[in-house]
């Protein structure tokens, strides 16, 4: 027993281990020393990273079909061709089963980086292409107005993604990428200016550029529908000391100015989001009873009340508690939905409904689906059938139907009297006369 | 002339292939401020390292005693006690330790499979402690180099060159140093630096440039390992631990002191020239921000300057000016290509070295006017054509249906009013949040043109009629400031396709998040049923016939003495009344399965009873 119980915390603390699982891949070991602070970040999370070099010949995910990782960052925009067991394919599979993926590139950025982009539902502009804004560009630019200053308004709304607090600017310098705007799954984090685009900064514009004004996306995510997580940034220079340290000062237009860049805690909570630190969700428990019942049932009569309580949990720092929203809501569904209320939250920490139920039967499902931004998809269903009202279930005593009830009784009451008469009656009068 | 040009194209060359020269400096100020937080923080580590920092920069050292006094360590080991000792011996407070701390240093030294960093902790802990060596030389050497031979790492190389200072075989590092620097690793062909990263450089660094000076020996560092080693100290200037910024300070330092020093160039403050400020500062130092020793202000020289888009030297052999009273600064004055705005490249060389650097030459640039032209896109009438001056707006409010074109023109112009190509030209049409631009091109004679046909618009802008707010982007890095002129207000009508304005379009069912509009089942109302006097009034009227018949019977008088009082006719009309009785129980509360149950006996009663009942009643009659 204690065997067991030993046994037990042991694989609980191996699976929470495999959570923090993390392989960087890098260009140079250098990356490491220049990126230090958004890894130490990291580390201090509790993850456990693991370096290698991004045409190591050695590099595997997995082994034996088990993964090595949960998460994958590749910081190597220089690389041509990923070493040992890793390309593109490997890549996509590892996002399939379920890990997240953190992903840095810059204007060098070559066709590996595209293809997974493509891969992943983003764009990538063409090589040594560059966001450019000359309207929007920081007074440590090099000339080529590159490294361009992005106003925190620029952002998704997701506090869950980003973080409910930036007000500082963000430095960001790289390439940008290009959205289809018919996958809903695909999410622009950070967008450019009206005033920016993305070309070749040596050059003036001869084509149309690939991505112009706000439609340059500069971060994009994707949550898959397995709740894999993948955060693509155009730049790399965008996670690094430099950006994390350096003050912002903008030189045209409004002249923003920071004490220091925004960076250091939209990297750290880009990198919580798509690592799966927060925005998890499950369902601990669902119960669904007639109202003033102890226990659940499967079948319910047409009209019936209905209580529906469900338990949402979210992971916040590490445990998982009661989630709070306002806008979880319930369908009953036939088909197509006949209800669709929002559920109300109890004090206890489970959100209910009540509600009546349609006085149509067949075949329901109550059925939650929460699907909110940076939030992972949160699906419930549970099949309940619906039946009519059986005979003795119908109003007994209608008082149109009164003259019906009343003649059917005075009918079995003159029955009983005629019985008396019928049976017993004595004519008394022709016995006298014979008398 | 010929020499002459092929020095200067040589000289590039040099300058191109190799930006030989670093880019920046450590900022001590910065260090030192990290090493001051360090002190207050209790760690003996961080202590150490503060204490050790600060003592290389000359910097006031706090009494830190009591600090030492109370500081919390491991005892057993030997690296902590290592930090307290040589703390404690740096900032003099060698009283403020108790003698528990020399057991462990020397357990260390008697042990049998003692390793080389601890060796060299528990040697210094002991010098520290001012208890010399415990070693005869050259015996030590010769272990250390039986230790050495198990585990070559540099970073134990950087220990036994450490533990040599202290025994003095300062000849045995220089013989090995220079093996051991060709081990150092190099990343992107730029920076070199050992395996172990930050403290193994620099203690590598530290302790062989200090016993090449004390062996009175040239530095074994070439030239390019200087650099490259220099290079990626800066790479790592970010650092932000007291132990990062003494470690860092130690190999900075261990290099800027190694003749000749790496020469930093960099530019200080703005890149880039206008037409108000011609000149442009480069700050010329060692790798710590000092500066060079043995410069002479005339050695430092623009060898050549390109315009890049076009390879045009625009000048050559040019000397810095010396700034007064900062002895690092000289500058560099452009006053001769201020009108010729564009990207240039300055190739600076300083005491024989020579680095690339980029600047721009800003030059404003105007718009001064746009024409507006509306008209057929079939182009069979002549268009209406509306000038805009900057910055004004437009004065009325234009209109273009989608069988007619917008047609704006304008010409960019620099500040002697010559037309100039820029990088970006846009037109961007707006409404709300929706956006789309266009890239307007050149024609020969450098008026910018751009063409919005406004029939092709609509999908772009999801047809919606309506006005849109029209702007001309104007930008270029060679500008000294963009142009972001907004034009006013233009009111495209689509047509059939059109939309009404701010109409939303219904979003496809996939993409949509967030909560959905509620659904309430309409419940099937019930018929209408008459009012409750009515169905009374007929349950009296059904009710009727009954009373009236007991009523005449009552009349009528009845005579009931056929009524045999027998068994068999109480029970049976018992048993009949029961049943009747019983369907009225039905009507108020039993099921028909109950009613069933009770029925069945009730019926057999009334069945046999009446039988007997009836066959007497008979029989009487015949009698």
């Amino acid at each position: 027993m204690k065997l067991y119980l030993i046994l037990g915390v042991f694989l609980c603390f191996s699976a929470a281990k495999a959570e923090q699982e993390t392989l960087v891949l890098v260009d140079n070991l250098n990356i490491r020393e220049t990126h230090s602070q958004f890894f130490k970040s990291l580390q201090d999370r509790g993850y456990s990273l693991t370096y290698k070099l991004a045409d190591d010949a050695n590099l595997v995910l997995a082994k034996y079909g088990e993964y090595l990782y949960k998460n994958l960052i590749i910081f190597a925009p220089s690389v041509l061709e990923f070493g040992g067991l890793i390309d593109t394919e490997a890549i996509t599979k590892f996002i399939d089963d379920g890990g997240n993926l953190l992903m840095a590139g810059n204007a060098a950025a070559g066709d590996v980086y595209r293809e997974i982009a493509s891969e992943c539902g983003f764009e990538m502009d063409e090589e040594s292409a560059a966001v450019i804004d000359h309207f929007n560009y920081d007074a440590s630019d090099d000339g080529d107005h590159t490294r361009i200053v992005v106003s925190p308004k620029n952002l998704i709304n997701a506090p869950t993604i980003v973080g409910a607090q930036n007000t500082h600017p963000v430095l960001f310098e790289g390439t940008g990428l290009i959205l289809d705007k018919d996958n809903s799954l695909v999410l622009p984090i950070l967008t450019a200016d009206s005033t920016a685009y993305s070309y070749n900064p040596k050059s003036q514009v001869k084509e149309y550029p690939h991505a112009v004004g706000r439609k340059t996306v500069l971060i994009a995510a994707l949550q898959a529908r397995n709740n894999a997580r993948i955060v693509f940034s155009g730049s790399l220079f965008f996670f690094s000391d430099e950006a994390f340290n350096s003050a912002v000062s903008k030189v045209h237009g409004d002249k923003l100015k920071a004490e220091s860049s925004g960076n250091k805690a939209l990297a750290a909570h880009l990198s919580a989001w798509a690592f799966g630190e927060r925005g998890r969700l499950r369902v601990r428990n669902v119960q669904h009873q007639r109202q003033g019942d102890k226990v659940s049932t499967n079948t319910y009569t047409i009209t019936d009340t209905v209580v529906y309580r469900i338990e949402i949990e979210e992971l916040k720092n590490g445990k998982w508690q009661p989630f709070e929203a306002t806008d979880v809501q319930l369908e009953f569904v036939r088909i197509d939905p006949f209800i669709r209320t929002t559920l109300k939250r109890q004090p206890s920490g489970a959100y209910e409904a009540v509600f009546k139920v349609p006085d149509v039967w067949g075949v329901y499902q109550f059925k939650v689906d929460y699907d909110r931004v940076g939030y992972t998809r949160l699906y419930h269903s549970t099949q309940v059938s619906v039946r009519p009202l059986q005979h003795t279930q119908y109003e007994r005593f209608i008082p149109s139907a009164y003259p019906y009830y009343v003649s059917a009784f005075s009918m079995m009451v003159g029955v009983f009297l005629f019985s008396f008469v019928f049976l017993y009656y004595k004519e008394e009068t022709p016995k006298t006369k014979s008398e | 002339m010929h020499i002459n040009t092929l020095s200067i194209l040589v000289l590039c060359l040099v300058g191109c292939i190799s930006a030989n020269t670093l880019q920046g400096t450590i900022d001590v100020k910065r260090l030192q401020t990290i090493l001051q937080e360090g002190l207050k923080n209790k760690d003996v580590t961080s202590l150490y390292y503060s204490i050790k920092g600060l003592k290389d920069l000359k910097a006031p050292i706090p009494d830190v005693c009591q600090d030492i006094k109370n500081a919390k360590y491991d005892a057993k080991n030997v690296e902590q006690s290592f930090y307290l000792a040589n703390a404690a011996a740096l900032s003099g407070c060698q009283n403020s330790l108790t003698p528990e701390i020399m057991r462990t240093p020397v357990q260390v030294l008697d042990k049998k499979d003692v390793t080389i960093p601890e060796l060299y902790y528990a040697v210094y802990t002991l010098k520290a402690l001012g208890k010399g060596s415990i070693y005869d030389k050259e015996d030590g050497l010769k272990n250390l180099i039986q230790l050495l031979k198990k585990d070559d790492s540099p970073a134990n190389y950087g220990y036994v060159f450490a533990l040599c200072e202290h025994m003095g075989c300062g000849a045995w590092t220089v013989s090995h140093a220079e093996g051991v620097l060709l081990a150092a690793d190099e990343s992107d062909a730029r920076a070199l630096h050992f395996d172990g990263g930050l403290p193994v450089t620099s203690m590598l660094l530290s302790t062989i440039t200090r016993s090449y000076k004390q062996q009175k020996k040239p530095s074994p560092l070439s030239e390019e390992q200087r650099y490259k080693f220099a290079e990626y100290v800066l790479s790592r200037r970010s650092v932000t631990s007291p132990k990062g910024a003494a470690l860092l300070l130690d190999a900075a330092t261990a290099l800027a002191d190694d003749q000749p020093t790496p020469i930093s160039i960099a530019i200080k403050g703005k890149k880039y020239v206008t037409s108000e400020s011609d000149s442009i500062e480069f700050s010329i130092t060692d790798l710590l921000g000092r500066p060079v020793p043995g410069l002479k202000p005339d050695d430092v020289v623009a060898q050549s300057g390109t315009r890049l888009a076009d390879d045009v030297v625009v000048l050559s052999k040019q000397p810095l000016a010396q700034k007064p009273n900062e002895p690092t600064t000289f500058v560099l004055n452009l006053s001769k290509i201020k009108a010729q705005y564009g990207l240039y490249k300055i190739a600076l060389s300083a005491g024989g070295k020579t680095a690339n650097v980029n600047i721009a030459v800003l030059g404003e640039i105007q718009v001064s006017s746009i024409e507006v032209g509306i008209g057929d896109v079939d182009g069979t009438t002549s268009p209406k054509v509306t000038t805009v001056t900057y910055p004004n707006k437009l004065a009325e409010k234009l209109q273009a249906d989608h069988l007619q074109k917008v047609t704006l023109k304008f010409t960019v112009r620099d500040k002697w009013n010559k037309p100039a190509t820029v990088q970006q030209a846009f037109v961007r049409v707006a409404n709300g949040n929706d956006e789309t631009i266009f890239v307007a091109e050149p024609d020969n004679s450098k008026a910018y043109k751009v063409d919005l046909n406004v029939g092709s618009l609509s999908k772009h802008v999801r047809a919606a009629n309506g006005a849109y707010s029209l702007s001309v982007l104007v930008g270029d890095s060679a500008a000294a400031a963009p142009i972001a002129w907004q034009l006013g207000d233009i009111h495209f009508n689509f047509g059939r396709d059109g939309n009404a304005l701010g109409e939303v379009l219904p979003k496809s069912g996939a993409g949509h998040r967030g909560p959905l509009p509620e659904i309430a089942h309409v419940f099937r109302q019930p018929e209408p049923r008459p009012s409750r006097v009515v169905s009374d009034v007929f349950a009296a009227a059904a009710a009727a016939p009954l009373l009236l018949l007991i009523v005449l019977w009552l009349k009528l008088g009845l005579n009931f003495s056929n009524f045999p009082f027998t068994l068999s006719s109480l029970l049976f009309h018992l048993s009949l009344g029961a049943s009747l009785l019983l369907y009225y129980v039905l009507w108020v509360q039993l099921s028909m399965f109950d009613t069933l149950r009770y029925l069945l006996p009730l019926a057999g009663l009334t069945f046999l009873s009446g039988h007997r009942l009836l066959r007497r009643l008979v029989s009487n009659k015949q009698r």
